[in-house]
């Protein structure tokens, strides 16, 4: 099949899908209308996703090594884009991110500008050359450009230890969201999405992966977007949210104002790098850290793989960075339109009048009256005809909602209808699923070609190494699950430190890689194991494991982690230099290597015949 | 003149130069009073004022990243380097 037939019949499948999710969607809207139960929409729009998900998956199967691992290579920067925006913006960033906005105001900027200038240090020092050297897997372009063994078997341990964190946080983000905003249990939802991922990916690898998540994203994009143009629409008339966040801000300073002073909530820091304050010096390395640890991470390098030119490589940042941007921009807007909802709906309101929302999530514990939990309005007026202070009429400091659910209990705080609230909750189960299935299939590939296949069976045929592939593949989704349902709480708080390792344990060996031929492999070694060593005896001094993933209090020790994973940075460089110095330098292949992955238009520097 | 020295040269003076832009960027968001936003150059009408907090920094690694690939392929271009199909 020649590729415009290909691309044809793929953009009818898109467009298909499209329409059968659009009108399931529009279907649910008018049949909400005449009564359709709430239940029944909190089930049928997770479902109508799941089976879209699904068909795209199986329809996407493959037998062949080169699409398994990477979609035949010819993901152009449009579709990768959308594909590394969908790794990217996981479902616990989103969560958390608003959260953070919603809690702690100014200070998430520095979150949006770290990750993003990531971006740029992926697409300008490393896509485009990870891209020419034809590795699989990111620990395949590091043992070509450092032969032997070692480094291999160090990044296949980075790569571990890095994404498995991030997958059970993934996972943790999906048992948060199904049990509170669609009533599906928690266990359920996440066997659900495990399930799900891991048949689509068992089926076409990496081609399924594309595509799947090409798809998720858009399904994010609608569900997260449109509770908010339909809100800016109707307060502001502008249906493009974030032109309305000035305007909204502004309301929310005046309603503010009104306000007896008594009303308020008492402040606390506003910062997101509790130990060491948020001077200059903090604010920059914890910029600087952010910024590596995103161009590190080792699910979204293996994206750049897949681009069948450097150059559409290195667009592909470009693009994955303009869908991240669309997201990550309203995110300030959900924070600001919540705080409105809320001084709308329940302050200065009768206790006896508050909106039934304050106690379903109150009974869930997303929400705190008067220092309680409001589980009942009897439980809101116990707690606050207790205190000193009491009035009949609630203020906004007697108001906590939990930073978490900021965002999937939006349209439930402005009235907004079952089938907007359930599609935002499936949009951002999409969202952590579509980055679980990043994670899930970059361990697995790096598992079956790194650990088995490079290592012990060189041997293998093409269909030898299928299989293991998907064996691994069943095993890192078997433990992921385990991890999930409780048999590993502690994985998903490691995210931040996995993100400061991730940084140290790779950034060095990377970049010297690309751009200084006399690093050497035993220099590689040495600045990974000390960039290593050193970010976790930092993390281990600071308090390794985050709070609760689904908080906030995981953004708090982020600022730290990535501090820390920045000394850990510096280090390997360091060493790495100097340990290359006093080594041998590298044979004339690894130079020519070296050349080859900066020339555009020269062939592959990696050949695997199965490829 | 076309070679290859002299296109891997220009590459990495565009890298360096880039990396020197973010880091000025970076530098501005974290030391400028009022971070790097055009709200703080007074570029932005009031009403949109807070727009450029989460828009602006992502904007411009947008078009940096843009303009180093536009620039990239004219300097492989000009030194007689086919792009890899």
């Amino acid at each position: 099949m020649g590729p415009e037939l290909r691309r044809r019949r793929r953009g009818w499948a898109f467009a298909l899908i499209a329409f059968c999710l659009a009108f399931t969607l529009v279907a649910l809207v008018l049949l909400e209308r005449v009564g359709l139960p709430r239940a029944i929409v909190q089930l049928a729009v997770p479902a109508a996703v799941a089976a879209m998900w699904l068909a795209l998956g199986f329809g996407s199967r493959t037998m062949r090594i080169s699409e398994f691992y990477l979609s035949g290579r010819r993901v152009t920067a449009l579709p990768n884009g959308m594909a590394i925006a969908a790794d990217w913006l996981s479902g616990t960033l989103l969560l958390a991110l608003a959260g953070a906005v919603y809690a702690f105001g100014d200070g998430a900027g520095l979150l949006i500008a770290g990750w993003t200038g990531g971006f740029v240090l992926l697409a300008v020092l490393l896509a485009p050359y990870l891209n020419r050297s034809g590795a699989l897997t990111v620990p395949d372009f590091l043992a070509a450009r450092y032969p032997g063994r070692l480094v291999r078997l160090m990044a296949l341990a980075v790569l571990v230890a890095v994404s498995l964190p991030l997958l059970a946080a993934q996972l943790a983000a999906i048992g948060f969201i199904a049990p509170h905003f669609l009533a599906i249990p928690a266990e359920a939802a996440i066997l659900a999405a495990l399930a799900v991922m891991t048949l689509c990916s068992l089926a076409g690898g990496m081609r399924a992966l594309t595509w799947t998540q090409g798809a998720l994203f858009l399904v994010l994009a609608v569900a997260f977007l449109t509770p908010l143009a339909l809100l800016s629409m109707e307060a502001y008339g502008v249906p493009v949210p974030q032109l309305a966040l000035g305007e909204a801000l502004t309301d929310l300073r005046e309603m503010l104002a009104a306000m007896p002073r008594e009303h308020f909530p008492v402040p606390g820091e506003p910062s997101l790098l509790p130990t060491g304050g948020s001077g200059p010096w903090q604010t920059a390395t914890a910029l600087a850290g952010l910024m590596i640890a995103t161009a590190s991470l080792p699910h979204l390098l293996a994206r750049f793989l897949t681009a069948p030119s450097s150059r559409e490589a290195r667009r592909g940042a470009g693009w994955g960075l303009i869908f991240t941007a669309l997201l990550l921009s309203a995110v300030p807007v959900y924070a600001v339109f919540a705080r409105l909802g809320i001084i709308g709906a329940v302050v200065g309101v009768d206790l006896d009048a508050l909106p039934d929302w304050v106690t379903r999530l109150g009974s869930q514990g997303l929400v705190r009256i008067c220092g309680a939990g409001a589980a009942s309005a009897e439980a809101i007026r116990t707690a606050c005809t207790g205190l000193d202070s009491y009035y009949s009429q609630l203020a906004l400091a007697d108001f906590d909602l939990a930073p978490q659910a900021v965002v999937p209990a939006l349209p439930e705080i402005s009235g907004q209808m079952a089938t907007t609230a359930a599609l935002l909750s499936t949009g951002l189960l999409a969202a952590a699923a579509a980055t679980a299935n990043g994670l899930l299939l970059a361990i697995a590939n790096s598992l079956a070609h790194d650990g088995y296949h490079r290592t012990a069976g060189p041997a293998a045929t093409a269909a030898r190494r299928l299989f293991v592939a998907r064996l691994m593949l069943l095993l890192v989704a078997a433990f992921a699950g385990y991890a999930a349902l409780g048999g590993a709480p502690m994985l998903a708080r490691l995210v931040p430190a996995a993100l400061a390792l991730a940084a140290a344990g790779l950034f060095p060996a990377l970049v010297l890689g690309i751009w200084w031929k006399r690093t050497t492999t035993a220099g590689a070694a040495a600045g990974m194991a000390a960039g290593i060593a050193v970010a976790l005896f930092l993390l281990a001094g600071n308090g390794m494991a985050s709070n609760e993933m689904a908080s906030t209090g995981w953004l708090a020790g982020l600022g730290v982690a990535m501090t820390d994973g920045l000394a850990g940075v510096a280090t390997g460089f360091v060493v790495a230099i100097a340990a290359s110095l006093f080594t041998a330098p590298p044979g004339e292949s690894v130079g020519a290597f070296v050349e080859e992955i900066r020339r555009p238009g020269a062939r592959m520097a990696i050949q695997d015949r199965a490829v | 003149m076309r070679s290859e020295p002299l296109a891997g040269r220009w590459r990495r003076t565009t890298i360096l130069a880039l990396i020197a832009l973010l880091l000025c960027a970076a530098a501005g968001f974290t030391l400028l009073p009022g971070g790097m936003t055009l709200e703080a150059l007074s570029l932005f009408p009031s009403s949109l004022a807070p727009v450029p907090e989460a828009v602006g920094f992502p904007l411009a690694m947008i078009v940096l990243i843009f303009a180093v690939d536009a620039f990239q392929a004219r300097i492989d271009r000009a030194c007689g380097l086919a792009e890899d199909a």
